[in-house]
């Protein structure tokens, strides 16, 4: 037989003992009878819970790893000294604190201060407005695409660009055919005469620009295009001031390629422009030189949108000298499917009636 | 003229050939002019034809082939006497025959059977009446008025044709006759009757003069082309030739014969032939020639249609196929039909254009292009070629044959219409 000793009454606190006859703790004052077991349980939980707080805080902290903060700066807003983060390539932003404009000056002084900027000439309400009709007279488009876009971020950007000049000296190999026909009683003839064509020649060209920066997609860009060279200003910072800028990531060796396809395709152009009198031509081979190459850095202006729509992102440019927009726009495609089935019952009962009326005749 | 006389004859043989039971007794040629005598037009097809109708009324009243033919020196040189050309002309051993003869400008004459015992004395009798009229139409008329009057003073009432028996001999007793003559009077009513009834019906709508079709084929396309003649009120006939039965006459002389000769003084104007020629020695030829009705009903690319749809089963030797093809593709063109499966076909063909429409139209969505070239950043008139020669390398020619026609279509000043396709 065993007892526990000092067992209190959880129900009013006397002392328990063990009653023999239920083989259980009794409370002789409430006659509450409670397993031995489940006492002691009881017991050990009021324990725990009435045991002294401990608080002992630890910390683990693993800190910036190599190369995490070579991409972002930090600069502090002269209105309200506010923290400003930024990636290693903007050079002018709003201060989240004050709405204040800031210009990181060190991101176009020096080397790497555009020589050019071709100022805005269109304002957000204009962007907002071409967007707006952008969206509206294109066909096809989901009622959420159009409804949910958030005109309101439209941000004006000034996008580094490398603009190349030169002459560009080419030589041109090309194909050329001509035909002649004529028949008589018994057969028709045609006659084919090939011909190699050589030309020789230079063109020149002035400020093809080249996207400087890997943000802004290169196609994108040159869609927007051409931007008039001759309402460029020298760059000044107070032309940044109310919008967003980047100084470029991309290097004017890396630029060069770019502008190279384009000029040699134009050359061939031009070259091929000059032959006259053929039925056919085919480009066969085009080499090219370029001489009295140059090359300036700008800033031109871009008012830009992205918007997300089923896990994709659409972004709309436009150009913010010209006014031209551009930007891919998603297409529902059950619209499509169900325009083409009306309209194909229609064309269908049109061709039903045109093949009785053959019949008819 | 002798190759035309054989057509007309071949064409009258295979009718009768075709006929089965006929209720007059033969199918004679009445009257029969040269060539040259009709495009003289000292006579018209219709004057003709009536007087067709004319010796064809008289041999089956009173039994006798009455005929006359104007003759030219190609019919002259073959036929050696009016008595040939009289068993060309008709298988009635009891007739008359006057020959016109233009070469010597003399007449000839042939009676055979009774008519030479009760009329051979009225030769020159019957010249005189022929030659006293001012047209040859009234010549040739009045020489068979003249016969009626002698066929009926001889009492020689109409009779049941191909029944010699019922032939009424002049010195009969009078009571005797008139009984006879009344009930004679009444069966030729009734046989006159029938004789139309028949006229109308019993015409072969397959002459197959080739022997390409067995019997039952020849019936069976028989009741298809004369349902499909009753339902159309044009008579369809189908007509197999032979190059040789042809000889230098054209396909289209040859139904034009048939139709001048035999089916129109019928009454049957409005006819459409569906001639197929069994060339064994080479080309072989579909011809469709209409007349009357059939003409205004089938225009020429009608016709074209039809022969185009059937010339592939002739030329696989498909003879019965064909002439069934050609009464469906008629049936075709008087009752143009869209086949259901166009419905869907059109509808999934509409469908398809209308997609390309409308993703045309969707791809204007996509503005996002990269640039080719610089055109834009080129300064103006800066161009300058510094070197350019063009090199001749060879030239070479290819032919193409052209490809030859094998349908034709044509309408003569008659109002006949005439399609045909070679293959």
């Amino acid at each position: 037989m065993s007892a526990i000793t000092e067992q209190k009454c959880p129900c009013c606190g006397g002392a328990v003992n063990f009653d023999v006859s239920s083989q259980n703790l009794k409370c002789p004052y409430c006659d509450t009878e409670f397993d031995i077991a489940a006492l002691q349980q009881v017991e050990q939980n009021a324990a725990m819970a009435g045991a002294a707080d401990n608080v002992n805080w630890s910390t683990q902290s693993n800190g910036w790893s190599a190369g995490e903060t070579d991409g972002i700066s930090v600069y502090i807003c002269n209105s309200c000294a506010g923290e400003i983060i930024a990636d290693a390539t903007t050079g002018a932003t709003t201060c989240p604190y004050c709405g204040n404009q800031v210009v990181m000056q060190g991101q176009f002084s020096g080397a790497l201060r555009p020589d050019l900027v071709i100022p805005f000439k269109f304002d957000k309400k204009a962007a907002k407005e071409a967007l707006k009709k952008h969206i509206s007279t294109k066909k096809f488009v989901p009622k959420l695409f159009k409804s949910d876009n958030k005109l309101e971020e439209i941000k004006g950007v000034y996008v580094p660009h490398w603009l190349f000049s030169g002459d560009a000296f080419s030589n041109a190999g090309f194909r050329a055919t001509k035909s002649l026909a004529w028949s008589d009683s018994e057969n028709n003839y045609i006659q084919t005469s090939y011909y190699d064509i050589y030309r020789s020649g230079s063109l020149r060209f002035e400020n093809i620009p080249v996207d400087g920066s890997t943000k802004m997609p290169d196609d994108l860009m040159e869609s927007i295009e051409p931007f008039n060279i001759n309402d460029a200003v020298d760059f000044n910072t107070a032309y940044l001031a109310g919008y967003l800028a980047d100084k470029y990531d991309v290097t004017v060796d890396d630029s060069y390629s770019r502008a190279n396809e384009r000029v040699k395709q134009s050359t061939s152009d031009a070259l091929k422009g000059t032959i006259e009198g053929y039925d056919t031509i085919e480009v066969i081979n085009v080499n090219m030189n370029i001489a009295n190459g140059n090359y300036k850095y700008a800033l031109y202006p871009v008012w830009l949108l992205t918007s997300k729509w089923n896990g994709k992102n659409y972004t709309f440019a436009m150009n913010g000298q010209t006014g031209k927009m551009t930007g891919d726009i998603p297409t529902d495609k059950k619209a499509v499917l169900m325009a083409s089935a009306i309209a194909g019952t229609v064309i269908g009962a049109a061709l039903y009636g045109i093949a009785w009326l053959i019949a008819l005749m | 003229m002798k190759k035309r006389l054989f057509a007309i004859l071949f064409a009258v043989v295979i009718m009768v050939a075709s006929f089965g039971v006929v209720a007059h007794a033969e199918t004679t040629i009445y009257v029969l002019a040269s060539d040259a005598f009709m495009e003289e037009e000292y006579m018209s097809v219709d004057e003709l034809t009536e007087l067709q109708k004319k010796g064809l009324k008289l041999e089956s009243e009173y039994g006798y082939a009455v005929m006359f033919v104007i003759i030219d020196e190609t019919l002259y040189d073959y036929y050696e006497s009016a008595q040939s050309l009289y068993s060309e002309l008709t298988d009635n051993p009891d007739g008359m025959l006057i020959v016109d003869n233009d070469v010597d400008g003399e007449f000839n004459g042939y009676f055979a059977g009774e008519c030479e015992e009760l009329f051979g004395d009225q030769f020159d009798a019957l010249i005189e009446i022929y030659e006293a009229a001012d047209t040859y139409y009234d010549g040739i008329n009045d020489y068979f008025i003249e016969a009626e009057s002698l066929f009926a003073q001889t009492n020689g009432a109409p009779v049941d044709n191909g029944d010699d028996d019922a032939y009424i001999e002049g010195d009969t007793d009078d009571s005797d006759s008139e009984d006879v003559a009344d009930a004679e009077d009444a069966d030729v009513d009734d046989d006159s009757e029938d004789a139309d009834a028949d006229d109308k019906e019993e015409i072969p709508y397959v002459l197959d003069s080739a022997g390409v079709l067995k019997d039952a084929e020849i019936k069976e396309l028989d009741a298809k082309y004369r349902q499909f003649s009753k339902d159309n009120g044009i008579d369809f006939i189908a007509v197999i030739l032979t190059e040789d039965e042809l000889g230098d006459l054209s396909i289209k002389d040859h139904a034009d014969n048939m139709y001048d000769y035999v089916f129109k003084p019928m009454g049957k104007k409005d006819i459409a032939f569906y001639t197929y020629l069994h060339g064994d020695k080479g080309e072989r030829e579909i011809v469709i020639t209409r007349y009357g009705k059939a003409e205004d009903e089938l225009s020429d690319a009608d016709c074209d249609k039809i022969i185009g749809n059937v010339k592939e089963t002739f030329a696989n030797g498909k003879y019965v196929d064909g002439f069934k093809e050609f009464i469906e593709a008629t049936e075709k063109v008087f009752h143009p039909t869209v086949h259901w499966v166009w419905i869907p076909g059109c509808l999934l063909l509409g469908f398809v254009v209308a997609y390309i429409i409308m993703k045309s139209i969707a791809s204007s969505n996509k503005s996002v292009r990269k640039k080719v070239n610089a055109t834009d950043y080129v300064n103006a008139n800066t161009l300058m070629i510094t070197d350019s020669a063009d090199i001749f390398l060879y030239s070479n020619i290819k032919a193409t044959p052209k490809p030859k026609s094998t349908s034709s279509s044509d309408t003569d000043s008659g109002g006949r219409s005439t399609s045909s396709g070679k293959f």
